[in-house]
């Protein structure tokens, strides 16, 4: 049993997701079981084999650093957001 | 209903009436729900005029509501089209309609879309296949020419096996993502669903080829695969035989048949074994999980799609993707954020990364004596509603599809036939990387080859 309430808590909020109250027992149980199942790699030997994985060849490439602005996009963004004012997007007060 | 090689010789105002008949068509076959419009009572999405060409609702479409099934990006509008989709422009082709999805692409059912479920058009109380179940049960049923899905770790080839029809996975690469809705960025790729073999390179064709918006865009100039088809050439098809015990009665005699075609149209069979998929799915769970908690970071409600109220921000971002994902979505978010979290990281994305050479090198292996690989699609051929409640038990429904996406190769679905309750099966075919040309020329003979003994 890896995930207990603890850790459920902690990955809730790294990953700003929360599980209803009701629902918390059935989503431990069903991550363990997950959890549980991708634990089989433990019997293979990869102890040759690299951390990294690309299928790209020379990996991916480095672009020239140029700024470029499409202002339909943003205006079409802006237009169906949430919530904005004079081009910004508009959220809850941060500071308390 | 006509393939998309005839509809390339119509005249344009032909295409006009192709396109009124397809609505009344899709209007009528409501009940099948393979579009989201089929789903919500809308009519049907549109883009410019041209061969209509149904579209998986992760797709970006200029103007279209694109939310990938969920409720999170309720209320979103696609600002610019997906290379993909301007390709289509280019060739004649246009975008019509939304297919249903799993939420993000997370599923293998159609199950977990916020529209509701997509059926199986050959049996209703059956699943069609996912996550591009929309794409294929609209080539299914009828009501689409031919459709682009996304495979993640088989979400093509899966449903295409389900309803019947072609599903192709290209190289990793091959095709652009740019603009598609991102779930697992290493692994995803678009791809053709359609009627048969030809138009599936045909369709490939338009959509591949390198984009300077996509980084892992392979830079290759893409030559053409529809063109140079030779459905007569001989090759060396590996059938992978510790699968074909595995699979169940009715995909293993099906199996034996696509076999028995190949081996008809000329081709020499060797018989190769691949580690116990347990290892695949554990390894594609682990790298999935983990790059699509990342990707969704993005859904926090302040720039697009639907805002939870909240007094403060840091409630905003949490009821906002609390209430905006589905519960199959936020456990993967949350089990990819346990296996890149301090203390977990080396214990399982690591060893996932390593694994995963680990089957790429299997392939490799293979490939040193054979053309192609033939494997079975899935398990099983569809399942009913509801009957994979438990997440793990869905998950092991990808088996033979996902392995292909951890080592970025290409790979098709081609219908073997019928089961005795008239349940489509699938077989797929392998290739190297980059091998499509091999891949659809070894699709088109075994089609070739199956159509001539059924007809």
């Amino acid at each position: 049993m890896q995930i207990n309430d603890k850790l459920l808590t902690k990955l809730e909020k790294l990953s700003a997701v929360q599980i209803d109250s009701n629902k918390r027992e059935e989503a431990i149980e069903e991550l363990n079981k997950i959890v549980g199942f991708v634990e089989i790699l433990n019997e293979l030997d990869l102890s040759q084999e690299k951390a990294t994985f690309t299928t790209l060849k020379g990996g991916t490439p480095f672009r020239e650093d140029n700024p470029h602005v499409n202002d339909e996009i943003i205006d079409t963004i802006l237009k169906h957001a949430p919530k904005s004012e004079n081009r910004y997007f508009v959220v809850p007060k941060i500071i308390e | 209903m006509i393939t998309l090689k005839e509809a390339m010789k119509l005249h344009k105002s032909d295409i006009a009436h192709l396109r009124d008949d397809l609505k009344k068509e899709i209007e009528k076959k409501k009940e099948i729900g393979a579009y989201v419009e089929q789903l919500t009572n809308k009519n049907i999405s549109e883009y410019m005029d041209g061969i209509p060409i149904a579209i998986k609702d992760n797709i970006q479409v200029n103007g279209w509501e694109v939310t990938s099934g969920s409720s999170i990006l309720q209320g979103y509008i696609a600002p610019y089209n997906a290379t993909v989709i301007n390709n289509l422009l280019h060739s004649g082709f246009a975008p019509f309609g939304r297919t249903n999805m799993d939420e993000f692409a997370m599923g293998s059912s159609t199950e977990n879309s916020f529209y509701g479920v997509t059926k199986n058009p050959h049996d209703y109380s059956r699943v069609p296949g996912g996550s591009s179940g929309g794409s294929a049960a609209a080539v299914a049923a009828g009501i689409a020419i031919a459709a682009l899905g996304s495979d993640t770790g088989g979400s093509i080839r899966q449903p295409a096996s389900f309803c019947g029809c072609v599903g192709m996975k290209p190289t990793y690469g091959k095709v652009s993502r740019y603009g598609l809705g991102a779930y697992s960025s290493s692994l995803d790729q678009i791809g053709p669903i359609t009627q048969n073999v030809e138009d599936a390179a045909i369709l490939y064709d338009v959509i591949a080829g390198h984009d300077f918006h996509d980084s892992t865009s392979a830079n290759i100039a893409h030559k053409k695969v529809s063109d140079f088809l030779s459905p007569d050439r001989k090759m060396t098809i590996a059938v992978i035989e510790n699968y074909l015990q595995e699979a169940n009665d009715d995909v293993r005699e099906k199996m034996l048949d696509g076999i028995k075609a190949l081996e008809s149209a000329g081709h020499k069979i060797i018989y190769k074994n691949f580690i116990n998929t347990k290892y695949d799915i554990a390894t594609y769970y682990i790298i999935a999980t983990a790059e699509a908690s990342a990707n969704l970071s993005r859904y926090d409600g302040v720039r697009y799609g639907n805002r939870a109220q909240s007094g403060n921000l840091k409630d905003m971002y949490l009821n906002s993707r609390s209430y905006g994902f589905g519960e199959e979505v936020k456990r993967r978010i949350l089990l990819g954020t346990f296996v890149l979290s301090s203390g977990y990281y080396d214990a399982y994305y690591i060893k996932a990364q390593k694994a995963r050479h680990l089957i790429k090198h299997q392939y490799e292996e293979i490939f040193k004596e054979a053309d192609l690989i033939f494997a079975p699609v899935a398990p099983t051929p569809a399942f009913e509603f509801g009957s994979k409640k438990d997440p793990l038990e869905m998950y092991l429904s990808d088996a033979y599809t996902i392995s292909l996406n951890l080592a970025g190769l290409p790979g098709i679905s081609i219908p073997l036939g019928k089961n005795i309750k008239g349940l489509p099966i699938g077989g797929q075919l392998i290739a190297k990387a980059y091998g499509e040309q091999e891949l659809f020329d070894g699709a088109l003979s075994l089609e070739r080859e199956l159509k001539g003994e059924i007809g």
